[in-house]
């Protein structure tokens, strides 16, 4: 065979960017597994938290724990884990704090009830990801807009962009920044998100 | 509380993709990697970010069909192309996706500059996309145009339907086959790896079908085809972009610099019929330019202005 073995990119799924080839095991399986969960998990923190500014971080920390015991060993399913993660994360939280009031947690009993909550279905997810990408590119603040369209519809560099709009390529790439940032929130949000209304 | 707040990484996290998606040198990615190595929330939010950047790439499938030429931008604010970008994406949203709805049958596919994905078909064949490139695969998947760009067929065989790419004014048909097909301008370029094919011309007074057996390596323009044998060795180095690998072996400079400027926006001009011609061989990097800029510095003595999105190489 003329071909040269390699690291090949067998695996599941439809396309696979072939850049995932040296991602570890623990990071493919959060990237599909638990990263689609994100809008229930935001939704349950939210309920279950009182300070709504603390979402975000509550969300690192989640993740943080799950992939850190994804990295020992892959759980065998992943949304019993992830919402057992965050229950505790909350127990935790309300124990360790003196100043948290009581009802800081709204009902820790009622937190399983999230685990049935259902799922993004992954079919489901593939024949709408371009109609969600369009929503959420929707949502953008205007300057991020323009740019990602420029840069992801068009194909311009970002000399290109800064030409087009008349701005230094330096701001271009911020506003990239930025809108990739959002970008991460809006396509993982479900909308009523707080975090998808600008 | 966390060590450091979310917002504050998941923007650090941002502008590493970001400038991934710009040059990226080997500097740049030793220190990526020592972020990453800082926390697992630096790892997690950047995946996490690069998940969705990723995901942007299908934004493409918006792109106005058939593909008009680009508005020129007589003045810098509000620009006619974000305006038809923008009406398209209205549609897109609020009419259920209208791009879908007309062209109901193809899908289309592409990477950018330095780019490279693998798309699996559900018959198991796949093809994979270099840099630069764009496929629009046809309803049934078993047609295939290469729009522009290179690509690496594996196609799994079935005699009742046969695989078809299309490129310009030629179709490659499989009886088989592992194959690389990259277009340039005019210039349409197959070579075979495994298996068998067929490459038949669809202008009206077509030559000959012309049939590739493992090796060949058939070149067409507009004028002109020509097929020629290479070493699996040679062959494999030319598909060296399948590991993100580009190889030399005795080439020119300056094909060595628009080889690895088809990945990257930071051109390497030579500007030196003598520099042009010096040869030179090794594995660089897709991304290598910096590397390539090196080497032409410090082991052929060579004169570089680098002036950010190019770098002007001479005697």
């Amino acid at each position: 065979m003329a071909e040269t073995p390699k690291a090949n990119l067998e695996g599941a799924g439809t396309a696979i960017p072939a850049m995932d080839v040296g991602v570890p095991d623990a990071m493919r399986w959060f990237l599909r597994e638990v990263l689609p969960l994100e809008a229930v998990l935001v939704r349950y923190l939210r309920q279950n938290w009182r300070d709504q500014s603390d979402i975000e971080d509550l969300l690192q920390d989640v993740y943080v724990r799950v992939y850190e015991a994804a990295k020992r060993q892959i759980p065998d399913k992943a949304k019993p884990f992830v919402f057992t993660t965050a229950r505790n994360l909350l127990i935790n939280r309300v124990r360790d704090s003196a100043v948290v009031p009581i009802e800081a947690v709204a009902d820790l009993d009622a937190l399983n009830v999230a685990m049935d909550m259902p799922g993004p279905d992954r079919t489901a997810v593939a024949r709408d990801e371009l109609r969600r990408l369009s929503e959420a590119i929707d949502r953008l603040p205007p300057h991020c807009r323009d740019v990602i369209v420029l840069r992801r519809i068009e194909n311009l560099s970002r000399s290109e962009i800064a030409q087009r709009l008349g701005l230094a390529e330096t701001t271009v790439s911020s506003y990239l920044t930025e809108a990739i940032y959002a970008l991460s929130h809006l396509l993982n949000a479900d909308p009523a998100d707080p975090r998808v209304r600008k | 509380m966390s060590a450091r707040d979310a917002k504050t990484i998941g923007m650090e996290a941002a502008a590493w993709v970001e400038r991934q998606d710009r040059d990226w040198t080997a500097a740049d990615q030793a220190e990526l990697e020592a972020w990453l190595a800082q926390s697992t929330a630096h790892l997690i939010a950047y995946h996490r970010m690069r998940d969705s950047w990723q995901r942007s790439e299908k934004l493409v499938a918006l792109r106005p069909q058939p593909a008009q030429p680009r508005p020129r931008a007589t003045h810098s604010g509000g620009s006619p192309a974000i305006k038809i970008a923008a009406a398209v994406l209205m549609l897109a949203v609020g009419g259920a996706g209208v791009f879908l709805l007309e062209r109901p049958t193809d899908r289309v596919y592409a990477t950018a500059l330095g780019e490279h994905q693998t798309l699996r078909l559900s018959d198991g064949s796949r093809i994979e996309l270099n840099t630069n490139t764009e496929v629009r695969i046809a309803q049934g998947g078993r047609a295939v145009t290469l729009e522009r760009g290179e690509a690496f067929f594996q196609i799994v065989h079935d005699e009742t339907r046969p695989f078809v790419v299309t490129v310009g004014d030629h179709r490659v048909v499989d009886l088989g086959t592992k194959f690389d097909v990259r277009k340039e301008h005019d210039r349409l370029e197959v070579a075979l790896i495994e298996g068998k094919a067929r490459v038949e011309a669809t202008t009206a007074n077509a030559a000959r079908p012309t049939l590739l057996s493992p090796g060949d390596v058939m070149v067409a323009t507009a004028r002109t085809v020509s097929l020629k044998k290479r070493t699996s060795e040679s062959l494999s180095d030319q598909l060296g972009w399948r590991r993100d690998v580009i190889v030399f072996d005795h080439t020119a400079l300056a094909q060595a610099a628009a080889e690895l400027n088809r990945y990257n926006a930071r051109k390497i001009v030579i500007a030196d019929p003598v520099a042009a011609k010096v040869k030179i061989g090794g594995t660089f990097p897709v991304n290598g330019t910096q590397q390539l800029v090196d080497v032409a510095r410090d082991l052929f003595n060579l004169n570089v202005k680098d002036r950010g999105d190019e770098v002007i190489i001479s005697r």
